[in-house]
């Protein structure tokens, strides 16, 4: 199994203040990751990081994605080399239609990949299909990208692009936070159906329950910007019970 | 020249062309203006190639400097010899100098609605000055299309009548060169006004609408867009006269502005004291693409009833960073991306043309246009 990201000794900063402080995470391809974590530990920092936002700069560390290193690549070149974020708060864009936005982004990923258009009915089609399996119609790949969507609906909107783009690595961060118990559901069929030996995931979240539908190869803990543990998905459940207590006070230890 | 004429010109020339003093032209101060950048055009200005609709429209008015060609017939649309009318309406200098120097102009009657839409296509190289008054039966429906790609000044203006019941959908395009493009709209009872207002160049253009609401459930929609570049001047100035109670209108106007473009947007309101139920809306919004780039927004509400709706919002910003950070971290490329954020801004200008064939062309006309101008900036950025 070989390694997709490699990520060692990062510290981050925004606006100069330091997040992520000495974070190491390697994931295989294949695996998947979950991230959990109080507020404002880093997890949605990390998550820019890894994307390519403007704004987060990385003061030490490296980042290598399939042996290369990602921070010197710009966000769409990121997306071309096979990074996906599913945003924790999806954009609204006015006088986009769905269809266009994805069939534009397909289109320059395969531009960017040396490889063939694919013509529009073809693409239709598959778009169709996908959206079928997250409970999606025609109407909401009609209406404006997320405009007048409910939080659940951009949710699965996010995960629809995740499908079509085919990336080699997915962020999800807090894709659970605002669906309810069957939009969760519907989700997280929808994200199973993605997982294979090749994709890996990384899954922000607060909370255990979307991990009792996305099993986990591997829980961390994040806090003050590092990892503080990590292990199996049995992790997941003992912070359910216990709570992150312990790890904030042994952070503080740290930092002291 | 007829005694109208003569009257005119001295009413012009006693009048002068509009100045910062007269509060309507506060934006746009017309005589130092024109003067500045008005003739002849600034070397190297050069407007948008326009976009063909001929296939859509078999009937066109072509003006050229200032004189009527007539393309197709049809039963519907009834035209006369033109005549100079002098009008009851609020002058200024430059609608004078209009009635005086006119030759040729638009007079047409629309009896019932015709089978095609109407083009009108004014093109020139020398200044000229063109007068229009169409009057439209009760229950007829026109769509008029209006180009204007000239590279002299042009003075343009035009009386409409909306009989009860009519509508008129219009689409605007304005290309080039400077030129003053006026319309006074009266609109009996339930009368339907759709206007399309687009500006893709032109060192000194003024769009000047006044709109009369004067019969119960008549209902204006003014929709523009404005793609500022270089050094150009453009203002869409509109004044809507709600006189009749359960009138409405709704107003927007979408600015995308380069490098030391101004825009400028003045909509004014007026609702008469009986006019009670009126729903009055207008939303400006600008993206500055640049630090030299203005817009001037103002709105101006007159209000006599008491029992009225009305709003107005003003946006005006930078393009969206996290829009385009969402686009780019899809794999779409940052030239790509920003077009497509442009392009989204001003389709909400180009959603409100109603006639379907039109509204695509005119879509696949911007996306090209809007992609040709950021590419061409691209090119100018990495020359430097």
């Amino acid at each position: 199994m070989s390694t997709l990201l490699q990520i060692e000794n990062l510290h981050v900063s925004v606006e100069e203040k330091p997040i992520l402080q000495g974070l190491d995470l390697t994931i295989n391809e294949g695996e998947v990751h979950a991230l959990m974590g109080p507020n404002g530990s880093g997890k949605s920092t990390l998550s820019y990081v890894l994307a390519g936002r403007e704004g987060y700069e990385i003061t030490q560390g490296t980042i290598l994605f399939d042996g290369k290193d990602l921070a010197s690549l710009n966000p769409e070149q990121r997306a071309h080399a096979g990074v996906f974020l599913a945003f924790q708060y999806p954009l609204e864009i006015a006088g986009i239609t769905n269809m266009t936005f994805l069939k534009t982004a397909y289109d320059a990923l395969r531009q960017a990949r040396g490889e063939a258009a694919v013509n529009s009915a073809d693409f239709l089609r598959m778009v169709r299909e996908k959206a079928a399996q997250l409970g999606m119609n025609d109407d909401m790949l009609r209406r404006q990208l997320n405009v007048g969507f409910s939080g659940g609906e951009k949710k699965r909107n996010e995960i629809l692009q995740l499908a079509v783009l085919d990336p080699r690595f997915a962020i999800l961060d807090e894709t659970d936070s605002g669906l309810d118990i069957d939009a969760l559901k519907v989700v997280a069929e929808g994200v199973n159906a993605l997982r294979d030996d090749k994709r890996s995931m990384l899954l922000i979240t607060h909370y255990q329950r979307l991990l009792d539908f996305i099993k986990p190869d591997v829980v961390h803990v994040m806090v003050a910007g590092r990892l503080v543990a990590s292990g199996d998905a049995t992790l997941a459940l003992k912070l359910e019970a216990e709570g992150y207590a312990t790890y904030i006070e042994a952070a503080q230890a740290h930092h002291a | 020249m007829l005694d109208v004429q003569h009257e005119a010109l001295a009413h012009a020339e006693a009048q002068g062309l509009p100045t910062r003093r007269d509060e309507a032209w506060h934006y746009t101060d017309w005589a130092r203006l024109i003067e500045k950048k008005g003739i002849p055009p600034k070397e190297g200005e050069k407007g948008a190639t326009p976009l063909d609709l001929h296939a859509l429209t078999p009937v066109r008015a072509h003006f050229h400097n200032g004189i009527m060609a007539l393309h197709g017939t049809d039963a519907a649309l009834v035209l006369v010899p033109y005549t100079p009318q002098a009008a009851t309406l609020n002058f200024d200098g430059l609608a004078s100098y209009n009635l005086a120097q006119a030759q040729d102009g638009l007079t047409l009657h629309v009896p019932t609605t015709p089978a095609q839409p109407l083009e009108v296509y004014v093109s020139g190289d020398a200044p000229a000055a063109m007068r229009h008054h169409i009057t439209i039966a009760a229950g007829a429906e026109l769509t008029l299309i209006e180009h204007v790609n000239c590279t002299a000044p042009q003075n343009i203006w035009g009386h409409i009548s909306l009989a009860e019941g009519a509508s008129l959908h219009m689409v605007r395009l304005h290309y080039g060169s400077t030129s003053v493009n006026t319309r006074h709209i009266d609109m009996a009872a339930s009368t339907q006004l759709h206007l399309s207002d687009f500006i893709l160049g032109g060192a000194l253009v003024r769009h000047e609408t006044h709109i009369n609401l004067q019969g119960e459930q008549a209902e204006a929609h003014l929709h523009s867009a404005v793609l500022g570049q270089g050094k150009n001047h453009n203002d869409i100035s509109c004044v809507l006269n709600h006189q009749a109670p359960h009138t409405r209108s709704h107003t927007t106007a979408h600015n995308v502005l380069r490098q030391s473009a101004r825009g400028i947007f003045q909509g004014k309101v007026i609702v008469a004291r009986d006019a009670q139920h009126v729903d009055a809306r207008q939303h400006v919004a600008a993206i500055m693409l640049s630090d030299e780039a203005e817009m001037d927004t103002k709105p101006e509400l007159e209000i006599y009833a008491d029992d009225v709706a009305c709003a107005h919002g003003a946006a005006i910003g930078a393009l969206d960073e996290a829009a385009l950070f969402f686009l780019r971290a899809r794999g779409i490329a940052d030239a790509q991306a920003r077009q497509l954020l442009i392009t989204a801004f001003i389709e909400r200008t180009t959603a409100t043309i109603a006639a379907p064939a039109i509204k695509e062309a005119v879509q696949a006309y911007l996306a090209i246009f809007i992609t040709e101008l950021e590419d061409e900036l691209e090119e100018a950025n990495h020359a430097l």
